[in-house]
């Protein structure tokens, strides 16, 4: 077991190990990778920027979200819609049987007459 | 230094080489600092002049060319080491089920290229410590010991207060000699 004089003498030793560093360098030709990098890097043209903005999760995510919703409204008002044209209809036919709308003629009136 | 900016927001290539050439052992030896891993350190050295050419026309000229890219550099870095814990988080969750993707084994130790060979033991043992360090504090150690910058510069480059960045060296060499302290009580 250590002393912890000594302890205390390589923990400061370890804390000043990196005093007068030299600035590390990247590897020769950086600027070479650096530009190469770039150009893969670069979209081609409006095309591929604009399937790689459609690719990206959060755009796709959110663009299926938006259909679903709409999906959902149009279904919802639709339902809606209908049931209030059945209440319609039945309260058309009622006054049309009430008043004997769907008669036309003088000859069918005769007819359902007594 | 203004002209270089001038410049690279006119689309001069030249310019951008040059900025390059003056500042990349800067980025370079800063990440290397945070991230402890060459290719690392390279991979986001890249990303940094990337994002320099992308968005020098929002660069008003407010600070210092150095302490913006010191700003790229450190966020970039963060934004990497966020994301290899997040990964290393994935590959443990898939390792328990058999998957085993990830290369799960720590790193072997860091040796900056710059330390000197009287030095290089302790010095590994100092980075292996201040991979440790939450956040904020490795950022204000790296950039206080590696890079030289006074409290104040520490402060412009992590948009902190002196006092807040003095605050953070003061808990960072705590940590380190607790971290250091404990290795050589228990290395026997």
């Amino acid at each position: 077991m250590k002393q912890r004089r000594d302890i205390q003498q390589e923990t400061e030793q370890a804390m000043r190990s990196l005093d007068g560093v030299q600035r590390a360098e990247p590897a020769p030709y950086f600027y070479t990778r650096l530009m190469a990098r770039m150009q893969r890097a670069r979209p081609a043209d409006a095309w591929e920027r604009l399937i790689a903005l459609i690719t990206r999760p959060s755009v796709a995510i959110t663009a299926v979200v938006l259909i679903l919703a709409a999906n959902s409204f149009m279904f919802v008002s639709q339902m809606r819609h209908s049931s209030e044209l059945v209440e319609i209809t039945a309260l058309q036919q009622a006054f049309a049987d009430e008043y004997q709308l769907g008669i036309t003629t003088f000859y069918e009136y005769d007819k359902t007459e007594p | 230094m203004t002209d270089i900016i001038a410049q690279l927001k006119q689309g001069n290539e030249a310019a951008f080489k040059d900025l390059v050439a003056r500042w990349q052992g800067m980025v370079y030896n800063t990440a290397l600092g945070i991230l402890q891993n060459a290719a690392d350190a390279e991979d986001v050295a890249q990303e940094v002049f990337m994002q320099v050419f992308e968005s020098v026309a929002s660069f008003k000229g407010e600070s210092q060319i150095s302490t913006w890219l010191y700003r790229i550099t450190v966020t970039k870095c963060l934004d990497h080491l966020r994301k290899k814990t997040r990964k290393k988080r994935w590959g443990k969750v898939y390792s328990l089920f058999g998957q085993q993707n990830e290369l799960l084994i720590d790193p072997p130790d860091f040796h900056h290229p710059g330390v000197q060979l009287a030095d290089k033991e302790r010095a590994a043992l100092l980075f292996k410590a201040i991979g440790r360090l939450p956040e904020s504090q490795k950022v204000a150690f790296v950039l206080q010991k590696l890079e030289g910058l006074s409290s104040r510069q520490i402060g412009e480059a992590m948009d902190a207060s002196v006092s807040a960045v003095e605050g953070l060296l003061h808990r960072a060499k705590q940590n380190l000699r607790e971290q250091l302290e404990d290795y050589y009580r228990n290395e026997d």
